[in-house]
């Protein structure tokens, strides 16, 4: 691999205050994301999967500083080489500095119906993008309209229109024509597909696919789906109460699932084949508050094998799946005591 | 506290399907079914004639993307739309052999959370926050079975027990902002099954659910109703959730059944278009690398259905004629188990090569 | 990465049609926010009708100087007393004017010391003297025939020569001066009107003129609203024709012109504003009302066609002159003494003696002597234009205390009651999206501090602070009705303001917001652009209603008596004429139609809440 990746995150943590009475006494914090560490390798798709509250979509937005991390560093590669120029962690930059940088760093999101303004047109709300970085001017931010409602695979005419005209199907290409117009080196996903109905999102995760294809984009997938994110991902960060407790090759991650939970979560899913007979994990109970987490790892409230005296203890550093190697992309670590192998 | 995992996947949905069994009337049947809505746009026909049944004891999924018509058949069932602007244009709902449609508010509220429960997908605004879990459990039993108090709350912590609800004798005092999100749908349900219903309409209860919840509830839904013999209506636009739940399946497309078939010939057989394609989008039935098959399109509004055949305009396969005439429902006879197959599709040939 | 976005246009596989039907022959038209809220607006009949009744009181408010009036839009006639009296005066004025311009400056300083009414200045006395003459001159050049302007013109170029002269050479201006004295003294004698009374005397035939007293009363700013109202009530009108004719029924044309439509109006108002004020100047009418009603009937202004003499319109019908009247032909503050408190004239109660001025109908038989409401046993006195004294269009509205006309009050009452709720609102609008802005978009403790402010303010019961802002505003300084707006507005706010701050609160989590920032969007752009013209929606229904409660409270301020005073009305102000509930048209119309006004407001902010389509909502 003598190409760099596109993105090291380490430590990226986002504690939200809790604030109290008139004067906002801080109270304590919800640990929305507490300390995750990955690499986004260019052309690569990266998922973030984990139930409602995990803070998936927290830490999506902190990388992209939408919400301002607390802590961590985000070293950013624009260049491919090795050899290059030093990376830019996006956490240090201001908001001005990181202006220019936006360009690269796109996000798509969930809710097709509240992702675009509903007083302006489709054009207009793609060509801002383009006017207000300086990409095209006059009749060329038409042409490049145009071409991006096509890419998308959208009608020229479209453009003179308002998104309450359109399906939530359609809407969610705008949203990511928009995205595309600042020809963006990596895109956040932020449950893109999740709220569209089968058919359609078996178009617009095809039309991501064709787009990751044509020009190289990066993505960090968010989504609760674990049906999708196996079909479109190439690497899985599975999280629990704000941590990662799995990270491997997708085929690895639904393979051979060495956590607890990445256990429960897959054997949850319900198949569409109505002969198959499968042995369940049923998880009881539900997810804990991420105000206090359980103490040692976070899951033993609802692990099945949880050890007493281990478990409830110390947070387990993750550790190298049996016969999966340590470090680089093809690593396939697990956050668990009971797994075993060396610590990563 | 340590999981008490393992528990058997899917019932044996066998002992439904045999012959005997074929011969029971239906619990509930629709026969024509057509809510319309009038809106500024003009009659939405969001139901346009529906006709499926359901059996005692046996649980029917129905599938559908938004705008199919599939939640509004629900409410229809159970009369809780607002008339106007909705409007009953035709068809009947016979529960046990009664029309609903015909029968008078009065008559309705006796059958409404008694014979015919509901749960719905948002658990968290579906119970009323001013009440504590216990009030709005003994409401119901205390409204219809007339139990008095005492007898009411030990009704509930029952149901709450039932419904596999920790601490039953705690919970039952406590609000609804007290309890997660599958807590309270488990209250939802525990509410529906009070007084022993004998279908239970349960429009997406999992939905706004996540997995791990979602595999909690269905397994929970499909043991009440083995205990209790009752009969489901699921409605749900996941075909996991239908595989794993459902004895028969009535598959919806703008406002009609396309499709209605034991789930075992719909999943191995399907034989409408829009089923087939329905499950050649489904990214868990791809390979990866491979791309998905996609039904291209929107489905159409209900104020502007085409002619014919619905789904000819998304269709690969149509033809002059599916503009012309609506294909009616007809009967396969090449159903493994159940009562039928029936699609309806005037090119079931071409259907079949796809 | 270098990618050309100016590739093929789409792979067929996922192009998919927009519309769910076969797109229509003609180009789509895309509706906007606005066409949606105009569309939904316009299904609704109670919308409709309260608009309408809405614009016709403000055409009415507008228009009131044209509806109620004591002065004619038009009268051709001859004053012969005012000729009379400035054919006699000429000479003094003259005279005047020329023993300043004898005197020094010292002297005349000196004269005035101990007057302090009197100009200051020798130069300032001369102005006002020759000025008076020179009215005089123009009161004869408007009665006499143009063959005898001829001294006229005299006298005028003497007074110029002595103006010009009175500083740089003295001596000339008193020589020129003196002699427009003695030309004005002869005039005196030769100019003599003849009058009518005494036919067999000699003197000049004057010749009757043309006057627009009640247009040349009219303001620019009452222009501005006149116009404004007009253009506005015929929007649908004109609108259909620009749309069809200058726009071609383009839609997309008849979008991007909406605004221009809108600025257009405006413009107009303020194009004919000025125009009105170059042309025919502003307020500048020199007629006195009273003087010359009276005038009128007691025939010392005979009505003369206009280029007709005296002596014709004695013989000759087609030589009278000609008076127009307005449809209500009384002042606001017309009173006539025997009509105090008269019931409407339309009604049997209302019927009066001429000779005695006592109500006839028994309900009012003994009202003077024992209510002593009512001055009686004075005959009616009938003034010129006025109806008869027992027709029915007389009174139609009765009439209050003292005796002036009540559905002429109402009137004019109707453009304080109207506007006080616009203003008011507008102010409060302003205020408050200002505020909330602030608040919810900067949030942390400007946004706390804010809240805290607001609450305080909420706190107060806020009619109580109105009067109260009342009590202690000096009527001299700040008229009672601009206070009454400035405190609505300035305590109104706090509504408005935690709605644009909810508002904001709400819009700022939403998506698109969220992507104008990830799409590194300036912070003034995402608030100028995609926050807050989404959150004004809610603002529009607030203004609707804010503008009802305003009129409520000018209202009940001056019902109390802290509002509007006298001569000046206000429908408020006009229930506090009097308590006693006998005189219950006084209480029962203003009542009607602050209840009709304040329901119209209502019934538009409910449609146009409704209207804000959930489905355009974000």
């Amino acid at each position: 691999m003598s190409e760099t990746p596109l993105l090291e995150v380490h430590g990226l943590t986002k504690h939200f205050p809790i604030t109290k009475g008139v004067f906002g006494r801080r109270a304590g914090e919800v640990r929305a994301v507490d300390g995750l560490d990955f690499t986004l390798g260019r052309r690569e798709t990266l998922a973030i999967v984990g139930e409602s509250g995990c803070g998936k979509t927290t830490a999506g937005r902190s990388l992209l500083r939408l919400i301002e991390p607390t802590a961590g560093r985000a070293l950013y590669r624009p260049e491919a080489e090795s050899g290059g120029a030093a990376p830019i962690d996006l956490f240090q930059l201001s908001q001005a500095e990181l202006r220019p940088l936006r360009r690269d760093l796109q996000i798509i999101f969930q809710d097709p119906f509240a992702s675009l303004n509903p007083r302006i047109t489709v054009g207009n709300a793609i060509g801002e993008a383009l006017r207000v970085h300086g990409i095209a001017r006059g009749a060329d931010v038409d042409d490049r309209v145009v071409a991006l409602l096509g890419k998308v695979g959208l009608r020229p005419d479209v453009k003179n229109r308002f998104p309450h005209e359109f399906s939530g199907g359609q809407r969610q290409r705008v949203g990511i024509a928009r995205a595309l117009a600042l020809a963006p080196k990596l895109i956040v996903c932020d449950e893109a597909v999740s709220a569209l109905d089968v058919s359609i999102q078996a178009q617009v995760i095809n039309l991501l696919k064709d787009l990751q294809t044509e020009f190289g984009l990066a993505y960090l997938f968010i989504a609760h789906d674990l049906s999708v994110v196996k079909y479109i991902s190439d690497r899985v960060a599975v999280m629990y109460l704000g941590r990662i407790v799995e990270l491997g090759r997708t085929a690895d991650i639904f393979e051979r699932p060495q956590h607890p939970y990445t256990q429960a979560l897959l054997s949850a899913i319900p198949r569409p084949d109505p002969r198959e007979r499968r042995e369940r994990v049923v998880l009881t109970g539900d997810v804990p508050s991420p105000i206090s987490p359980p103490t040692g790892c976070h899951f033993h409230t609802r692990c099945p094998v949880a050890q007493k005296g281990l478990c409830d203890v110390t947070y387990p550093a993750p550790k190298v799946a049996p016969g999966a190697v340590a470090t680089g992309p093809d690593s396939h670590t697990a956050a668990c005591h009971l797994v075993g192998g060396a610590t990563a | 506290m340590a999981g008490d995992t393992q528990q058997p996947g899917a019932a044996p949905r066998g002992a439904v399907t045999s012959a005997v069994e074929t011969e029971r009337e239906p619990l509930l049947r629709l026969d024509g079914l057509r809510t319309h809505f009038d809106t500024d746009d003009g009659v939405a026909r969001a139901v346009d004639g529906v006709d499926y049944a359901i059996y005692p004891g046996e649980t029917l999924g129905v599938v559908g993307e938004s705008g199919s018509g599939k939640s509004v058949t629900a409410l229809s069932i159970m009369r809780l739309l607002p008339v106007p602007p909705a409007r009953f244009a035709g068809g009947r709902i016979l529960f046990r052999g009664e029309d609903l449609l015909a029968k008078s508010d009065a008559d309705l509220r006796k059958i409404r959370g008694n014979d015919i429960a509901m749960i719905f997908q948002e658990p968290m605004t579906a119970l009323n926050p001013v009440f504590t879990v216990g009030n709005q459990l003994m409401e119901t039993v205390r409204l219809h079975r007339g139990y008095d108090q005492a007898r009411a709350r030990a009704h509930a912590i029952d149901m709450l027990t039932k419904v596999g609800i920790p601490a039953p004798e705690k919970r039952v005092d406590e609000y609804p902002h007290q309890l997660s999100g599958g807590m309270r749908q488990r209250v939802m349900i525990a509410i529906a099954m009070s007084c022993d219903p004998a279908l239970l309409i349960a429009d997406e209860p999992t939905t706004a659910l996540d997995v791990t919840i979602q595999a909690q509830i269905l397994d929970l839904i499909r043991e009440l109703q083995e205990q209790a013999g009752m009969s489901v209506l699921l409605i749900t636009h996941d075909l996991g959730v239908v595989a794993e739940t459902a004895h028969h399946v009535a598959v919806m497309y703008a406002g009609k059944v396309v499709e209605y078939a034991s789930v075992f010939d719909l999943y191995e057989r399907p034989r409408h278009p829009y089923t087939i394609g329905l499950f050649r989008s489904l990214p868990e039935l791809a390979a990866p690398g491979q791309r998905l098959a996609t039904i291209p399109g929107v489905v159409p509004s209900a104020t502007r259905f085409p002619t014919g055949c619905r789904f000819r305009t998304r269709c690969s396969i149509a033809t002059a004629r599916c503009a012309e005439a609506e294909p009616p429902l007809v009967a396969l006879n090449d159903d493994q188990v159940g009562r039928g197959h029936t699609v309806a599709c005037h090119h079931l040939e071409e259907a079949s090569k796809l | 990465m270098t990618q050309s976005h100016s590739a093929n246009p789409g792979t067929a596989s996922h192009t998919l049609a927009p519309t769910s039907e076969a797109a229509p022959a003609e180009r789509f038209y895309s509706k906007d926010y606005w066409d949606l809220v105009f569309e939904q607006l316009g299904r609704r009949k109670l919308f409709k009708v309260a608009l309408a009744i809405l614009t016709a009181l403000y055409g009415v408010a507008a228009f009131a100087p044209l509806l109620v009036n004591d002065k004619p839009y038009m009268v051709e006639s001859v004053d012969t007393t005012a000729y009379t009296s400035a054919v006699r005066t000429l000479r003094v004025t003259i005279s005047s004017s020329n023993r300043l311009a004898k005197q020094t400056d010292e002297a005349y300083a000196a004269s005035v010391a101990d007057k302090p009414a009197a100009e200051p200045t020798r130069g300032g006395a001369f102005a006002v003297e020759l000025g008076a003459a020179r009215l005089r001159l123009a009161t004869l050049r408007s009665a006499l025939p143009p063959d005898k302007y001829a001294p006229l013109d005299e006298i005028e170029a003497l007074l110029d020569q002595g103006e010009a002269k009175l500083t740089a050479d003295g001596p000339a201006a008193v020589e020129a001066l003196t002699t427009a004295t003695a030309l004005a003294r002869q005039l005196g004698k030769d100019y003599a009107a003849w009058d009518p009374a005494q036919p067999d005397t000699a003197g000049v035939d004057l010749v009757g003129q043309r006057e627009h007293p009640l247009w040349e009363s009219l303001k620019s700013w009452e222009i501005f609203f006149m116009t404004l109202w007009l253009l506005t009530a015929a929007w649908p009108l004109w609108n259909r024709v620009v749309n069809g004719l200058v726009l071609r029924r383009d839609r997309e044309r008849i979008r991007r012109a909406r605004r221009w439509k809108l600025l257009g109006v405006l413009a107009l108002s303020l194009v004919a504003t000025f125009v009105w004020r170059a042309q025919l100047g502003s307020g500048r009418s020199g007629l006195d009302v009273a003087p010359h009603k009276e005038g009128l009937a007691k025939g010392t202004i005979h009505l003369v066609a206009e280029g007709r003499t005296l002596r014709e319109a004695q013989t000759d019908p087609t030589a009278v002159g000609r008076i127009e009247w307005a449809p209500v032909r009384y002042g606001y503050a017309e009173s006539t003494v025997v009509e105090k408190f008269r019931p409407p004239t339309w009604r049997a109660e209302g019927e009066i003696d001429p000779a005695t001025g006592r109500l006839v109908h028994p309900k009012w038989a003994l009202d003077a002597e024992t209510i002593g409401d009512r001055a009686v046993g004075q005959p009616m006195v009938i003034r010129p234009g006025e109806p008869e004294a027992n027709a029915w269009n007389r009174h139609i509205a009765g009439t209050d205390e003292l005796g002036r006309d009540f559905f002429g009050r109402m009137i004019w009452g109707s453009r304080v009651s109207l506007s006080v709720g616009i203003v008011s609102a507008l102010i409060l609008t302003v205020i408050g999206v200002i505020i909330g802005s602030i608040a919810g978009f900067f949030g942390g403790w400007i946004d706390t501090l804010i809240m805290r402010m607001i609450e305080i303010l909420q706190s107060i019961p806020s009619f109580f602070l109105i009067l109260l802002a009342m009590a202690f505003t000096n009527p001299e300084v700040l008229p009672p009705i601009f206070a009454i707006v400035l405190v609505i507005g300035c305590i109104g706010w706090t509504g408005v303001a935690r709605l644009v701050r909810g508002e904001f609160l709400r819009l700022r989590e939403q998506e698109f917001v969220v992507a104008a920032r990830a799409l590194g969007f300036s912070n003034a752009r995402t608030i100028f652009r995609h926050v807050l013209p989404n959150a004004l929606s809610p603002v529009l229904v607030a203004a609707a209603f804010a503008v009802a409660s305003g009129i409520l409270i000018e209202s009940a301020i001056s019902f109390l008596g802290f509002g509007v005073q006298q001569p000046e009305a206000s429908w408020g102000s006009l229930v506090n004429e009097t308590r006693n509930t006998s005189y219950w048209w006084i209480q029962v119309f203003p009542g009607v139609l602050i209840f009709v006004t304040v329901t119209c407001y209502n019934l538009v902010g409910d449609a146009v809440r409704d209207a804000l389509d959930p489905k355009m909502k974000v």
